[in-house]
């Protein structure tokens, strides 16, 4: 069936509401199984085989069993959503296979909630709904109000779901899932609605920035491709992630993949690219699999292909699975990597907008910039840019890790300072250390003592205290840790992942390493902390690309705020 | 080596030529480069002075050795260059007879120009230059263990002893300059060169090692980077050409600490020796530009922990010897064997501090698909690939040394 008009997508919305995947059942108990990367590496798998086992030897017609990808608590995982009709869903936290047979039999059997596993009533995507209701959603019957309600969980109300809409909510093997949740709607309005330039104003208006980064303005990118000439554009979307311990791009892609090809059909037509690339991390197999059904699903509905709705315009994706080099996230590197050469930087100019992709005109965006497109063309640049801060608006997805109790995706406004992030959603264990610093932005970020934790979540203010907001990553760290330690480690990742083809990364991250080394096992002096100062500073100013630049950042930030701790150990 | 000299004035040259050919140079890095007539910089020089007289050059090409057929065949044919080749019209050719018959075979649709006559063969000399030692018969001109220098030949003969020079050519002033202002001083200076180029045709060097005039810069030794105003990170100057109004600082402190900085560096990385490496003779010319800087710099050791990992040397070419404990991978032999030799036989192997470059898959120099045309021993700005007849081997001391090639 090719989808040519709204009538269409109306209708697929329809049907997908009708057969009560989001309201009715036909079925009387929906359990969804939330399965990213993170949920099966947890053991998500094992409980899905073990529902699927019980229910099939019980000979129960009545019950469905869906997947979902990350709910977005990792901490929690897995996590599996029980739904009787006409009742909150209750959501049950840590479930293996025991647990998961014991709720069988008395919830989904039974129809009794086991309060003792639940950790919370209602669905993310209902909060909204839920919170103007007073805890409560229309039409659904609540049995066990001791359970927390998920509005009442600030780690879930604090977050402002844009990128995320969809999270844990929709099937995302399932494209009909996507477009119940108004998905397309927006590649229909610009395609068939707006011109280029209606397109490149609405997403310059909005203020949207990249996200993979730099933080560079998407709307003026998308510009430049778009005056530069030529017969063949490229959009790509930079799915590369290699950041240790950042995974918010993943579970984008593995929770609403439509969500990206939507925003890259988008791009394309702002920039009159007829062909896109999605460079994926090969180490992200789950990933590639999803985008690699989620392109042919859309291509059967001739969302992809040539005259999309019927307006003439062609446009078509193919994923390429990248080499798995942390640098390939850096543009240059990525085109010379799809080109088929050694993933390597070249100097910025000519900037990729200008001649970038087998040398022609080619913009690269993160895969969370690509996910906010859509809503912006949906619902306007006016709504976005309501919210953020006054430089940086939208939002930002963080994935917090290290010495606290919720570890996850968040998804919260730009500008939330990092203590609401830390001390209200994260939440410091009560047993557990006290956080010292935070570490923001990966290998390229630095740390932010605790007496900066008002700062605000955005680009400029991080900046000027010497760390950054980079592709997301957080990390708490506990009062124990050393910060000599971590500077080390995410040095030692530079090094390891430096291409090679600067002299300062190259031998100077490599130096830096020796120095830590040294440091660390005891043997170092105060000169030894002077010369990695030293030998920091003249890496940063003068490596060739984004990764050796910013390689002495958690040097000259933890030298900065814990050069006690450095001095402590030569002494 | 081949011994030729230039048989032709400028202003002979200039009546073979209309100002509606479309010139490319074609020039041999091999022997005619000794004997001051090939190579990039003259080709450079003759450019220069055609554009200034009105004459459309629309493109230059170095080649290793022109006199190999297959190499010829090998630039025309580059996907990178064929529009190139194909708007050319005229051929003017900077090579021995030899390489000029090639060119006229292999460039048979055009109009090919020879500058030269061959005479013979011949060495390099330290003191005299290039010596003709074995004369072809039609020269006249008897053997000579001693070799008859360029000038006594070209008195002899009625040939020009060096290469065109600028004087011949009209100067023009109609050229396009900019404005720039370097280290508080304003000059005016061709548009289109790079800073590097600009501060070299004035007189100011900066410190470089990955960049060479005949080679596409690669920005990776960041020694020359320098200060441009207005510009918020420090600017290769191999890479960035100068506008209008640029103003630039190439030395200060904080610039020659970076250098002094990534030089130890550079030192650590492998163990330099220089009294046993075979470009470790700072007074003859070719010399290690590597030592150059260091003694420049005046650094006397490195702070940084001294690898000393070693290894293997591959001695197996012929012609080459390459030792990969030498290398700065700067990667001059690679782009050389790419855009002079036109082959693709060098590239880089493994990541981070575990790079080398390596040649073919992988493999040694014999098994490798190398032509030994030696383009990447002239680039190379070290000890790492030298050239086997270059070496000391000790024997033979007393001797005058000789290069031949
Ligand atoms: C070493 C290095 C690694 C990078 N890795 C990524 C990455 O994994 N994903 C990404 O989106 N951007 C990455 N970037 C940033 C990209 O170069 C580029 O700025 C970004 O993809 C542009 O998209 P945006 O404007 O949407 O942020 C990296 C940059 C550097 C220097
Ligand atoms: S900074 Fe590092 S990763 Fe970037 S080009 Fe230089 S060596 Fe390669
Ligand atoms: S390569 Fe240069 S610096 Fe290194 S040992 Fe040889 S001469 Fe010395
Ligand atoms: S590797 Fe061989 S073919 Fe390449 S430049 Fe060197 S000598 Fe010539
Ligand atoms: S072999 Fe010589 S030219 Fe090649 S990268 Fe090494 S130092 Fe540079
Ligand atoms: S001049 Fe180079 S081989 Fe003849
Ligand atoms: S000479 Fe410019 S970076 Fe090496």
């Amino acid at each position: 069936m090719l989808v040519k008009d709204l009538a269409t997508l109306e209708d697929i919305k329809n049907e997908v509401l009708e057969k009560g995947r989001f309201k009715k059942a036909d079925k009387r108990v929906r359990v969804t199984v939330h399965m990213g990367t993170c949920g099966i590496a947890s053991g998500a798998k094992d409980v899905l085989d073990t529902f699927k086992g019980l229910l099939k030897d019980s000979g129960n017609k009545d019950v469905k069993i869906d997947t979902t990808g990350c709910m977005g608590i990792c901490s929690k995982e897995p996590l599996v959503t029980v739904e009787v009709v006409g009742q909150e869903p209750i959501i049950y936290e840590y479930v293996d296979i025991d647990k998961a047979t014991e709720i069988f039999d008395t919830h989904i059997e039974g129809g009794k909630i086991v309060s003792k596993y639940a950790f919370a009533r209602g669905r993310e995507c209902e909060i909204e709904e839920r919170l103007k209701g007073n805890g409560k959603v229309k039409s659904q019957e609540v049995l066990d109000d001791s359970i927390k309600g998920i509005e009442e969980i600030p780690y879930f109300s604090l977050q402002k779901r844009i990128v995320m809409r969809n999270r844990g909510v929709i099937d995302p093997f399932k494209i009909d899932d996507y477009i119940a949740r108004d998905g397309y709607r927006a590649a229909y309005k610009a395609l068939s609605e707006m011109d280029q330039g209606d397109i490149i104003e609405t997403v310059s208006e909005s203020g949207l920035r990249g996200r993979g980064g730099a933080g560079f303005p998407t709307g003026l990118k998308w510009r430049f491709a778009s005056k530069a000439e030529s017969d063949q554009k490229y959009i790509i979307c930079n799915a590369d992630e290699g950041d240790p311990g950042a995974y918010m791009d993943r579970s984008v892609l593995e929770s609403d993949p439509h969500s990206v090809i939507e925003g890259m059909i988008i791009a394309g037509k702002a920039i009159g690219a007829t062909r896109g690339y999605i460079y994926c991390r090969a180490e992200y197999p789950l990933a590639v699999e999803i985008l690699n059904r989620a392109i042919s699903q859309a291509r059967r509905y001739g969302l992809l292909g040539e005259d999309i709705f019927g307006t003439g315009f062609d446009f078509d994706i193919a994923v390429y699975e990248g080499a798995g080099a942390f640098v390939c996230g850096e543009e240059t590197a990525l085109i010379k990597s799809i080109e088929g050469g050694r993933g390597n930087p070249r100097l910025k100019v000519p900037y990729p907008a200008e001649k970038g992709l087998f040398k022609e005109p080619t913009i690269i965006d993160n895969v969370e910039t690509l996910a906010n497109v859509a809503p912006i063309i949906l619902n306007g640049s006016e709504w976005f840019a309501g919210i953020g801060t006054k430089k940086s608006k939208g939002t930002k997805v963080f994935s917090i890790t290290g010495d606290i109790e919720n570890v996850g995706c968040i998804e919260v406004p730009i500008g939330t300072p990092v203590r609401t992030v830390i001390e209200e959603m994260a939440i410091c264990p009560e047993d557990g250390k006290k956080i010292k610093a935070v570490q923001l932005g990966g290998p390229s970020g630095g740390c932010l003592p605790l007496e900066y934790l008002d700062t605000p979540l955005d680009y400029e203010p991080l900046q000027e205290l010497g760390t950054i907001m980079g592709s997301g990553g957080m990390i708490a760290i506990a009062e124990d840790k050393s910060a000599v330690d971590i500077a080390r480690f995410f040095v030692k990742f530079c090094s390891d992942e430096s291409c090679g083809k600067c002299l300062p990364c190259r031998e100077g991250t490599r130096q830096m390493v020796n120095i830590l080394d040294k440091i660390c096992s005891g043997n170092g002096t105060k000169e030894d902390i002077d010369i990695l100062e030293d030998l920091a500073h003249v890496v940063k100013k003068t490596a060739l690309c984004g990764l050796g630049k910013t390689a002495s950042n958690p040097v000259l930030s933890t030298l900065k705020y814990f050069r006690d701790e450095y001095e402590q150990i030569v002494e | 080596m081949i011994i030729s000299l230039r048989d032709i004035s400028y202003e002979g040259l200039k009546d073979k030529l209309t100002k509606d050919d479309k010139i490319v140079l074609w020039s041999c890095n091999t022997c005619i480069k000794f004997c001051g007539i090939g190579g990039y910089d003259n080709m450079v020089l003759l450019e220069n002075m055609l554009t200034a007289d009105g004459y459309d050059v629309i493109g230059k090409e170095l080649v290793s050795i022109a006199c190999m057929y297959s190499l010829t065949e090998q630039h025309r044919d580059n996907p990178d260059k064929s529009e190139l080749f194909e708007e050319a019209t005229t051929i003017i050719c900077l090579a021995c007879e030899d390489g000029y018959e090639i060119a006229e075979a292999v460039f048979k649709d055009k109009k090919v120009i020879k500058v030269v006559k061959t005479l013979g063969v011949g060495n390099f000399t330290m003191d005299r230059g290039p010596v003709l030692t074995a004369p072809f018969e039609s020269t006249g001109l008897e053997q000579s263990d001693e070799g008859y220098s360029y000038p006594e030949i070209a008195e002899k003969l009625g040939l020009y002893p060096t290469f065109f020079s600028r004087e011949e050519a009209r100067d023009d002033s109609s050229e396009n300059l900019v404005n720039i202002n370097i280290n508080g001083s304003d000059y005016k200076v061709k548009e289109n060169l790079t800073i590097m180029e600009a501060c070299m045709e004035i007189g100011i060097e900066i410190p470089h090692l990955c960049s060479a005039p005949d080679l596409t810069p690669d920005a990776n030794c960041r020694l020359c980077l320098v200060k441009v105003k207005g510009e918020k990170e420090l600017v290769p100057a191999c890479a960035v050409s100068v506008e209008d109004g640029m103003e630039i600082i190439t030395e200060d402190d904080e610039l020659n600490h970076n250098r002094r900085i990534l030089l130890e560096l550079e030192l650590a990385s492998h163990e330099h020796n220089c009294l046993t490496c075979h470009k470790g003779n700072p007074v003859i010319a070719g010399s290690c530009e590597l030592q150059n800087l260091v003694r420049r710099f005046g650094i006397k050791e490195s702070r940084f922990e001294q690898n000393n990992e070693e290894l293997p040397i591959d001695t197996t070419s012929p012609v080459l010897l390459y030792d990969p404990n030498k290398c700065i991978l700067c990667g001059r032999c690679v782009r050389a064997c790419r855009e002079i030799a036109c082959q693709d036989n060098l590239g880089f192997v493994n990541r981070g501090s575990e790079t080398v470059v390596a040649a073919g898959a992988n493999k040694d120099f014999a098994e490798s698909p190398c032509v030994t045309c030696l383009a990447c021993v002239f680039a190379c700005p070290t000890g790492a690939i030298t050239e086997k007849v270059a070496h000391y081997t000790g024997e033979d001391w007393q001797e005058e040394l000789i290069f031949q090639s």
